[in-house]
Parts: C-alpha cells; sequence; structure tokens
C-alpha cells in the first residue's frame, strides 16, 4: 500500500500541472481551486487501481479531472473581465502576464470549448481529445476552429476587428 | 500573436504542491468538501436517531398501533440510509469514462435521488402524522399546527434539495447540449 501510495503521489507531483490548470479554468475563487484540486487529487487515488498501464498517465490525469470538475455542481457562474486590455491586475500574477490574457479568454468560452482547448493547448491531437470527450473528431475539428479564431479575437482584437 | 505561440507559455509551471500536501489529501484528512459532507451525514443521522428515540420513549408510542411506530421506524431508517448513499454518491469514483458518458451518468444519478429524496419526504412526512393522529383526538387547530410544523422541518429541506439536484440536472443538461453542437 505504501509503495502504492508513492508511486502515486510522484505521478501527481510531476504531472499537477494538469490539474492546476483545470482548477483554473473551472472555478473562479482560490477557495473553489483548492476544493476541486483536493477532490481531483483523492479522486485520481480512488481510481487508480483501475488505471490502466497501457493508456498515457496525463491522459487518465485529464479524464477525471475534467469528469470530477464538470460534474460537481457549481454555484457561481465565471463572470467574463474584458480581456483587450494587456494590463494585468495588480492581485494576479504578474509573472505570466500573457498566460493570464488566455485565461481570461477562456473563460469566455463553453464549459465544454474549456475542455476542447485546454487538450488542445497541451498537444493533444484530435483523436485524443474526441475519445476524452466523448464526440466525433470531425465535431472537434469544427469546434477549435470556432474557438480558436474566438480567442484570436479577443487577444488580437486590432488584427481580428476588420468590420 | 497565435495560439501556437502561446502553447509554452501555458505548459510553464505552475504554484506546486508538495509532497506532504498531496499525501494529507489522499488520506482524506484535508479535504474540506469531504469533510462537510461527513459532518452533514453525521449531524442528520443523530438527529434521526434522537428523533426516533423522542418518538418511542417520550410520546407514549406504547399507545399506537404497532404498524404505526413500525412505519416510523423503517421510514427514519431509510433517511439514514438515504444520507449514507449520499455520502457515497459524492465520494464514490468519478469514472474513467469519456465526458459525454460521465455527465449523462451522473444525471441519471441525479434523477434517482430526486424520487428518492421525494418520496423519503412524503413517507416521513405521513408516518409523523399518523403517529400523532392516532392516539390524539386533533381539532383543526392542532392538524394544522403539526401539518405547519412537518413543513418547516421536512418540507423546506426537500424542497431546497430537490431544488439544488433541478439546477444541477440542468447544468449538465447545458453541457451536454455543449459537448453535442
Amino acid at each position: 500500500m505504501t509503495s502504492l501510495k508513492e508511486e502515486f503521489t510522484s505521478i501527481i507531483l510531476a504531472n499537477q500541472n494538469i490539474l492546476h490548470k483545470i482548477c483554473r479554468i473551472y472555478r473562479d475563487t482560490p477557495e473553489d481551486r483548492e476544493d476541486l484540486f483536493q477532490e481531483m487529487i483523492y479522486q485520481l487515488w480512488k481510481s487508480y487501481p483501475t488505471y490502466q498501464k497501457q493508456a498515457k498517465i496525463t491522459t487518465w490525469i485529464y479524464r477525471v479531472a475534467l469528469n470530477t470538475a464538470l460534474t460537481r455542481y457549481r454555484k457561481r457562474q465565471i463572470i467574463t473581465e474584458p480581456i483587450a486590455s494587456t494590463e494585468t491586475n495588480a492581485t494576479e500574477t504578474p509573472e505570466h502576464p500573457e498566460r493570464e490574457r488566455l485565461y481570461r479568454a477562456i473563460a469566455t468560452l463553453s464549459e465544454a470549448d474549456k475542455a476542447i482547448i485546454t487538450l488542445y493547448l497541451d498537444d493533444y491531437r484530435y483523436e485524443e481529445i474526441a475519445d476524452m470527450l466523448g464526440i466525433s473528431v470531425s465535431q472537434v475539428g469544427v469546434k477549435l476552429h470556432r474557438i480558436k479564431e474566438k480567442l484570436m479575437n479577443l487577444l488580437n482584437p486590432r488584427t481580428y476587428d476588420t468590420g | 500573436m497565435t495560439l501556437d505561440e502561446l502553447k509554452s507559455e501555458w505548459q510553464q509551471p505552475y504554484d506546486q504542491k508538495s509532497n506532504a500536501e498531496v499525501e494529507q489529501i489522499i488520506s482524506n484528512k484535508a479535504s474540506s468538501v469531504f469533510f462537510r459532507t461527513k459532518l452533514k451525514v453525521i449531524i442528520e443521522t443523530v438527529a434521526f436517531t434522537a428523533l426516533i428515540l423522542i418518538f418511542m420513549t417520550g410520546l407514549d408510542s406504547e399507545r399506537n398501533e404497532t404498524w404505526v411506530n413500525a412505519l416510523l421506524i423503517v421510514v427514519v431508517i431509510l433517511g439514514i440510509a438515504n444520507n449514507l448513499w449520499l455520502y457515497r454518491g459524492l465520494s464514490a469514483t468519478i469514472p474513467n469514462l469519456d465526458l459525454r458518458t460521465s455527465l449523462f451518468r451522473h444525471k441519471k444519478r441525479l434523477q434517482g435521488q430526486i424520487i428518492f429524496s421525494v418520496v423519503f419526504s412524503s413517507m416521513f412526512f405521513g408516518s409523523v402524522f399518523l403517529f400523532f393522529f392516532f392516539r390524539t383526538p386533533f381539532t383543526s387547530e392542532k392538524i394544522g399546527l403539526l401539518v405547519a410544523l412537518l413543513i418547516v422541518s421536512i418540507g423546506i429541506r426537500t424542497v431546497v434539495e430537490v431544488g439544488r439536484w433541478l439546477k444541477h440536472i440542468r447544468q449538465l443538461d447545458e453541457y451536454l447540449f455543449q459537448l453535442a453542437h
């Protein structure tokens, strides 16, 4: 049991970026993000014995993390803020202003689109995204095209706003 | 700037949790979600048990028909079982399924919870009513008072709970719709 725990902990530590991203995208406040983070780790731990080793570990983490984030009830919906400005709020991390802008742009998407773009940005292939979300590959293609256009329009308003 | 240019920024490391923090979560000691739910289950189980003890020992239950007392006990046991079932639902493993199937299954589970909760509340309402009705000559004022008390104690709780589950189902339906379109 101890070795299983150690093995699992090292996997989580090596891949915790995935969980942080999901928390950042699907929860609005630091408290809610912390709650979700804990629940995702707990769910991963419980389902670890059934994890099929032939699947990529990151794919398994993404599956359980997305399922946890989206099946739980959310009281609040994200309040979208204007993202055109590159100025960052003083309370937000100034280390990654571009990433912060990207998060704000992603916050304007639907919950399903957020999952698609998250997987795309982490270099998943269309087939893998389709498999994880339970939709067709062509749907992924169509949706991604739409999402990319929307995000680029938000991130580069002058270039895209051709009127 | 393109999205591909933002990929490297996106993949930069985030604030990292320590080994000890992860182990604490695995032990289920740090999770406030589970703690809150566990606390709710414990409080309600104690309350149900206290309720049945008061009814059976302090309210002259021997003057009632046996089946009326038995019905109340069965309903209270059902209430405790329902709470444990809800807790199990929260702590049950999220299956390693695709998102669409997972959302759909969760929706079905919530629909089952709603049906159970409504049936349980109606039975509880009815059995408490019968418990008093069978041995006390009721006036219409007393009946009104009893019904009001039951509505406040069990009816409001059920309405709030079912309302929250219905909102949750609507949320899941919305996600399923978004995935399909």
